[in-house]
């Protein structure tokens, strides 16, 4: 078990190392040049010879593997980050500092990533009980009319597009009616948790409402599976009750493949959620990248939204496979 | 096959059990065959750390045109012989010459082997899923045709319907797809599949254990039919040892990757020296038994068999053995010839209740009774196993080569 | 029976009245009918069929996929969905019809004074649950107040009286750490903890390999004479049959076909069925000029089965009827001229002298031979 962690994870490190790279070569080696905003950005007319001078002061006439190491430097150890004449001190974790705000990066992830944990959270709790909820309901009663209802309903729900969705639930939760009070993330350290809860949790209800028939049918399945398996009928033909076959005896085996797509999702949601966010209004990763790639581009900005969302899948993979052996003890993690 | 078969034609259509052509020369001759699997540490370098021996130095040889049964409880190594043989693995060790230019599959390269799959083939034990179920039974017999060329484009569905009607399926269904049949009917798709390439030598692998009793005769006597009019070589792969001996005029043994005992039906069915082959003779429920009302003599074995990455010392059957003596942790019993058409490794082979009391074969490992080296003692020089049998072989009675 | 257990357990009822009301046996199966609604139409999965196991006496069912041999066992512990199956007859265990009774009730009995085993053990068994956690709730559920530590202590008990080494140690390990055989071992050892006055074992030994099937039949015979339970063996196997049974039952497509004691079946059966399944099975200690003769062609739908007898189309003796009898009316249960407990399910005249002169010299030319010298030697 040991030996396999080590090996995920210095695996796992290569992996964001690469992706890492990847991204970093994509947006320099890019058409337009990373200092093209930043000479424009600046008010006077950007000549040729401003531009070149830019780019020599933000070192991004070096090679690319060159810069990609003061880049990877600077995200250990700090760095001094230079955009044209202004000379900025950039502590570790570095990951540059933004064009437009001249703010460092890091300051505004460890604000920006708040909130979308928080959704990440109340969504997946929401889409977990509700859907999983409903996927059990129906697979044992399968066959009946309360599982073509479960089944259709949750049909009905995920055919419905997910930014109408958004739109919806806030042009009636909210503007029109006050079922649902101002959306929005307001920070923990105002002093206010029920406001944040509040602000977040239209966003987190839409969220999860909505995947839940992906979860709703997932669940029935494997659960109709499992209950077709030969121990249920042995834990029947002991003597137990409906329900404890049910939950303990089928729910217990069906769990581990949920488990395992729910621990992808969660790592695509950690990433951001950028319809969620750009329609109820919270400032999180995802319409910080959206913001980002619009002209003026905000290259350190997007390069640390697109790195965190590749750090974030990988190591939910790492999670949900070690998981995975615990939850499985046929699964030998060696 | 018509529903209203009289009693009579219907008789003409059963089989006696298969006979032995003593004179038929090899079809395939395997020789020391060789199989281990790695078994890697858990630790943060994986390093290797032992074998499973799947197979470990296994020789025998396969008659044109006629059946070799391999019998063995699961994990003896003998699914695993038949892949080697259609090469799905390539063997660690040992040769395997095949056919007429006597080409050895086991170091052949893959280009090579292409011509010789045709020549080879298998039919597998799950008639449900060695079927694809997204192709029509056209298609699973005839993609062998298209990938060897066999017959020009516009005759292969000819052939099919010709093969489909071979193993007794309608050739009208080839455009059916495999869950429109019952179990039965599949395997008679695998068998048409297998049949396609006209092979000379078939590897059944448990070809009618997943089937109901009454199909499996059905799926055996059409084995038969096709391969006295084919004249094709099987290798018989089964745990029902009253099939096999049903199938095959000549049987070997396996017990943990080694082959225990082999001879024709006769040596082992009713002359087995083994106590192995006795044990799972005497373990297989007799329906004759309680008709006349008699008792077979019984030998149960008890505990399972020892995993094959850590095999026992000397004999690996010793540890469930009930006749096993000090010799037998010691060393390995050489596979003795002991009869025309009979060998058998045991240091105390014998019937039933008539196992030599002393070591047979202390006197060729020049050891003594107890497996101890004998300084007075000659050894035999070569004891390894070669594949088919000698004219001469050791006398039980008077512990000596020589001709009976 | 009390006397020889040496776990005794509390008090049931079922083993009490057992013991004293000997005037019915202590499962009589009557009648029964099973039928699914399908999308396809209605699947006559069993249909009237009758039969009975004493204590202490084994049941042998036989029949391939689709007899019914399963379906019939499920029914007397109640495990069908009351949704999706239709049951009629009745099903008296120790005097008492459970056809229709609640659920609540029929929990009271399974696992039991009724247990089951099952084939392929390594599905059958929980895979992430501990074989003690599993055996433990099998005990448990049966015995309110029991305590963990007691209900353990049971489980590492039967495990060692099912033989199974170092039962302390290995009540801890999940049924994957386990062979093929000693799983099929904890699965008896589940099934016998609440002392069950009768056993059903769905093809315990199927997926075994044959030393260690020789060693749990001889497991479940040791266990039989310690209990005096009764079991039903559901088989395809006519050796295991051979080897365990006191009466044999052949089924064939939902319906009883041929019913009497193991050695008068197996010695002379009546019903041509039977005797293609003995002549379609090769034995390894039969003349080897015996002949495998297979049953020509498939069962029947159960959604349409004939209106006649089911096996009549393949069947080799019907042109022996008169007319089309076979084809128009299905026969009756009834005894054929061997006695009383010998029931068969045919309209052919005079079954034992075709067996004996057309079908036995077939399959078995050194005992049809010893069978007409006595025959001769008789008259």
């Amino acid at each position: 078990m040991f030996g396999y962690v080590v090996r995920r994870l210095m695996s796992s490190v290569l992996v964001i190392l690469l992706a890492s790279f990847a991204v970093f070569a994509i947006f320099y080696l890019g058409p337009s040049s990373p200092a093209q905003p930043v000479c424009e950005g600046s008010g006077r007319a950007c000549t040729p010879e401003r531009l070149a001078n830019i780019e020599k002061s933000m070192g991004l006439d070096k090679p690319v593997l060159e810069a990609y190491g003061t880049y990877m430097k600077g995200v250990v150890v700090g760095r001094d980050v230079v955009i044209g004449a202004a000379e900025y001190d950039c502590g570790a974790p570095c990951f540059g500092v933004s064009y437009g705000t001249r703010a460092q990066v890091t300051d505004e992830l460890k604000e920006r990533i708040v909130p979308t944990i928080l959704i990440a959270i109340g969504g997946s709790l929401v889409f977990l009980t509700v859907g999983v909820g409903i996927g059990i309901a129906a697979a044992a009663r399968r066959g009946t009319i309360g599982d073509r209802v479960m089944v259709s309903g949750s049909l009905l729900v995920s055919s419905v597009p997910y930014y109408l969705l958004c739109l919806l639930a806030w042009l009636y939760l909210t503007l029109k009616t006050d079922i649902f009070p101002t959306t929005g993330y307001f920070p923990l350290s105002d002093g206010d948790p029920f406001k944040t809860f509040t602000g977040l949790l239209l966003p987190c209800l839409v969220l999860g409402v909505a995947s839940s028939p992906v979860y709703a049918r997932y669940s029935r399945g494997q659960m109709v599976d499992t209950l077709g398996d030969d121990f249920i009928r042995t834990a029947k033909a002991k003597g137990l009750r409906g329900r404890t076959v049910l939950f303990k005896h089928a729910l217990r085996a069906a769990i581990v493949p949920i488990v395992t797509i729910f621990g992808l999702d969660f790592g695509t949601l950690l990433a951001g959620t950028i319809f969620t966010e750009k329609i109820f209004d919270v400032q999180g990763i995802g319409v910080w990248g959206l913001d980002a790639i619009r002209p003026p581009q905000d290259l350190p900005i997007l390069t640390v939204t697109v790195l965190i969302g590749a750090v974030f899948i990988v190591v939910s993979n790492l999670i949900v496979d070690l998981v995975y052996g615990v939850l499985d003890p046929r699964v030998r993690l060696g | 096959m018509s529903e209203h078969t009289s009693f009579e034609k219907q008789v003409e259509q059963t089989h006696a059990a298969n006979v032995l052509d003593p004179n038929a020369p090899a079809v395939l001759t395997v020789d020391n065959l060789r199989m281990y699997f790695p078994v890697r540490s858990g630790g943060v370098v994986r390093r290797r750390i032992g074998d499973v021996q799947a197979v470990d130095g296994v020789s025998f040889e396969v008659p044109k045109g006629g059946s070799l049964g391999l019998v063995g409880e699961s994990g003896c190594g003998k699914s695993t012989t038949g892949r080697l043989i259609t090469r799905l693995y390539k063997p660690t060790g040992g040769s395997m010459k095949f056919g007429e230019h006597d080409q050895d599959l086991a170091t052949i390269s893959d280009r090579e082997m292409k011509p010789l799959r045709r020549e080879v083939q298998m039919i597998f034990q799950d008639p449900y899923s060695s079927l694809n179920p997204r192709h029509t039974v056209g298609t699973i017999v005839g993609t062998p045709l298209r990938v060897h060329n066999v017959v020009p484009k516009n005759k292969t569905l000819s052939r099919v319907q010709e093969l489909l009607e071979v193993v007794g399926l309608n050739p009208e269904h080839y455009n059916r797809y495999p869950s429109e049949f019952s179990g039965g009917q599949r395997q008679r798709i695998g068998i048409a599949r297998a049949l396609a390439l006209q092979p000379k030598l078939m590897v059944a692998d448990e070809p009618v254990s997943a089937l109901d009793v009454s199909i499996q005769a059905q799926v055996i006597n059409l084995m038969q039919d096709l391969q006295r009019e084919f004249d094709i070589a099987f290798l018989f792969i089964a745990h029902d040892l009253a099939i096999v001996r049903h199938f095959c005029p000549e049987v070997a043994v396996m017990y943990l990757g080694k082959i225990v005992e082999i001879g024709d039906r006769e040596s082992i069915y009713s002359g087995a020296h083994h106590p192995y082959t006795q044990a799972l003779l005497s373990a297989v429920p007799d329906i004759k038994q309680a008709a006349t009302g008699e008792r077979r003599e019984r030998i149960r074995l008890t505990g399972d068999v020892p995993s094959p990455i850590n095999p026992p010392s000397g004999c690996r059957f010793r540890t469930r053995c009930p006749i096993a003596q000090e010799i037998c942790a010691k060393h390995e019993p050489p596979l003795l010839q002991i009869g025309k058409r009979h060998k058998v490794a045991c240091h105390f082979p014998g019937r039933i209740n008539q196992h030599p009391s002393t070591p047979i074969t202390a006197g060729l490992l020049g050891v003594d009774a107890q497996g101890s080296p004998d300084p007075g003692a000659s050894p035999s020089g070569d004891l390894t196993d070669q594949p088919g049998y000698a004219d001469t072989w050791f006398d039980l009675d008077s512990k000596s080569f020589g001709r009976a | 029976m009390s006397e020889t257990n040496p776990h005794p357990t509390e008090a049931k009822p079922g083993q009490a009245a057992a013991a004293s009301s000997a005037g019915e046996p202590y499962l009589v199966v009557d009648d029964l009918t099973v039928r699914f609604p399908t999308a396809d139409g209605l699947v006559q999965a069993v249909s009237n069929l009758s039969y009975s196991v004493e204590l202490g006496k084994t049941l042998g069912i036989v029949g391939e996929s689709g007899s019914g041999k399963s379906v019939s066992s499920m029914a007397v512990l109640g495990l069908h969905d009351e949704r999706s199956a239709q049951i009629s007859g009745s099903i008296r265990v120790d005097g008492k019809d459970i056809v229709g009774l609640s659920d609540a009730h029929m929990r009271q009995m399974r696992g039991n004074t009724v247990a089951m085993i099952f084939q392929d053990a390594l599905a059958a068994l929980h895979p992430f649950y501990r074989v003690g956690a599993q055996l433990t709730e099998a005990y448990r559920i049966h015995h309110p107040s029991a305590s963990k530590k007691e209900a353990r202590r049971r489980a590492v008990e039967m495990l060692d009286r099912v033989g199974i080494p170092e039962p302390q140690s290995r009540v801890d390990d999940f049924p994957h750490q386990f062979s093929g055989g000693m799983r099929q071992r904890v699965m008896i050892a589940m099934g016998l903890i609440n002392d069950p006055s009768l056993l059903i074992a769905d093809e315990p030994t199927t997926a075994l390999d044959v030393t260690v099937q020789a060693q749990i039949l001889d497991l479940l015979q040791d266990l039989q004479r310690e209990f005096n339970s009764a079991i039903i063996m559901i088989t395809h196997d006519l050796g295991v049959i051979a080897e365990m049974a006191d009466d044999v039952l052949v089924m064939y497509s939902g319906r009883a076909v041929e019913y009497g004691p193991c050695k008068e079946i197996l010695t002379h059966p009546e019903m041509p069925y039977t005797w293609g399944l003995l002549s379609s099975v090769p034995d390894v200690s039969s003349d080897i000029n015996a002949r495998m003769i297979p049953i020509p062609g498939t069962p029947p739908s159960l959604l349409h089965p004939p209106t006649g007898c089911a096996f009549e189309a393949r069947c080799n003796h019907s042109d022996k009827v008169g007319g089309d009898l076979c084809a128009t009316t299905l026969p009756d249960m009834r005894p054929g001229g061997r006695g009383q407990t010998h029931l068969k399910r045919c309209h052919l005249p005079d079954p034992d002298a075709i067996f004996l002169s057309e079908v036995l010299p077939q399959i078995a030319p050194d005992l049809a031979a010893s069978a007409s010298n006595q025959s001769s030697e008789e008259s």
